[in-house]
């Protein structure tokens, strides 16, 4: 059976990035590997983005707590930029490990946009790593992608 | 089934399959199959990347469980199974005591594209505890009843990004 459909998802762009190590995190907000993405969105059609992101992580503690939050690039000030409501916290007790995927939805926008995750330990006694697996000998190469829908 | 998918996407030939019906896998500590992840994909010369994404449930079935999962593709000139790569693998659940692994994934693997037929699949095996796929802990269905052998359909989603 086939079937011809009239796609919601425009102008999908990837990347992913090569990984040979795990990413120790702290209690600071540190840059999350491979997340980093430039996208325009398709310029006719659409109303929102969703900006997506995909790795593996593992426990360093017993108990891990892990928060991520989104930004953008301001060009106006040259900094990164918190985006309202893009917080997420992963905890997990007892040794977790998993994978990751982070997903946030935005009204379209003009013109080029960079995006990026950020994430920390919560505390020096929660602590997680990631991009590896449970036995720390495999490293995901993290993917990003935006796609206008 | 085949969806071919047009105008102004850069997303095409997306191929998904479902387990028309299921039993539960029981995690062992040798690698075995996913069940409705093997698949024959097919990929031209425009696609970059192919996205393979394997959505599964699995369950305890002792107080703790990690699993480990990877991806595998058919070497036809050997006529053997290989791993993906060192990259396409991922853990899950909860290693010590007391923590009822059960959880719902969905593994995503972004490929370099190919030219041809290419088979993939997934396999899992247990790294300490014990798990078992497809399978729920316990849910309470429309009627207000419990039901602590429901079983979960894994599904399969592959397309070509341009």
């Amino acid at each position: 059976m086939s079937h011809i459909v009239r796609s919601v998802f425009l102008n999908q762009d990837f990347a992913q990035t090569s990984n040979s190590t795990k990413q120790d995190l702290t209690t600071n907000f540190d840059v999350v590997n491979g997340s980093l993405i430039t996208y325009n969105p398709h310029v006719s059609l659409g109303y929102e983005v969703i900006y997506e992101y995909n790795t593996i992580w593992t426990y360093k503690d017993n108990t891990s707590k892990i928060t991520f939050r989104l930004t953008e690039w301001n060009e106006g000030t040259s900094s990164w930029n918190v985006i309202n409501g893009s917080y997420v916290t992963l905890k997990s007790l007892r040794q977790g490990t998993g994978v990751i995927n982070y997903k946030y939805i935005f009204e379209k926008w003009s013109g080029s946009k960079q995006l990026r995750l950020e994430c920390k330990d919560s505390s020096a006694s929660f602590e997680g790593y990631l991009h590896t697996d449970y036995y720390q000998t495999h490293f995901f190469n993290p993917t990003v992608s935006c796609v206008t829908i | 089934m085949t969806y071919v998918i047009s105008n102004n996407s850069n997303i095409y030939n997306v191929q998904a399959q479902k387990a028309s019906s299921i039993s539960s896998q029981t995690g062992t500590t040798s690698y075995q199959d996913l069940d409705t992840s093997d698949i024959t994909y097919t990929c031209d010369s425009s696609a970059s990347k192919v996205v393979y994404e394997y959505t599964v449930n699995f369950v305890r079935t002792s107080t703790f469980g990690v699993g480990s999962a990877k991806l595998l593709e058919y070497n036809t000139t050997t006529n053997s199974w290989e791993d993906f790569s060192n990259s396409t693998y991922a853990s899950f659940g909860l290693a010590t005591s007391s923590g009822y692994s059960r959880n719902n994934y969905t593994f995503k693997f972004v490929l370099d594209s190919w030219t041809g037929d290419k088979q993939l699949k997934m396999q899992w095996k247990m790294a300490t505890g014990g798990l078992k796929a497809h399978h729920s802990d316990y849910v309470i269905l429309i009627n207000n009843i419990s039901n602590s052998s429901y079983l979960i359909k894994p599904f399969l989603v592959v397309y070509s990004i341009k």
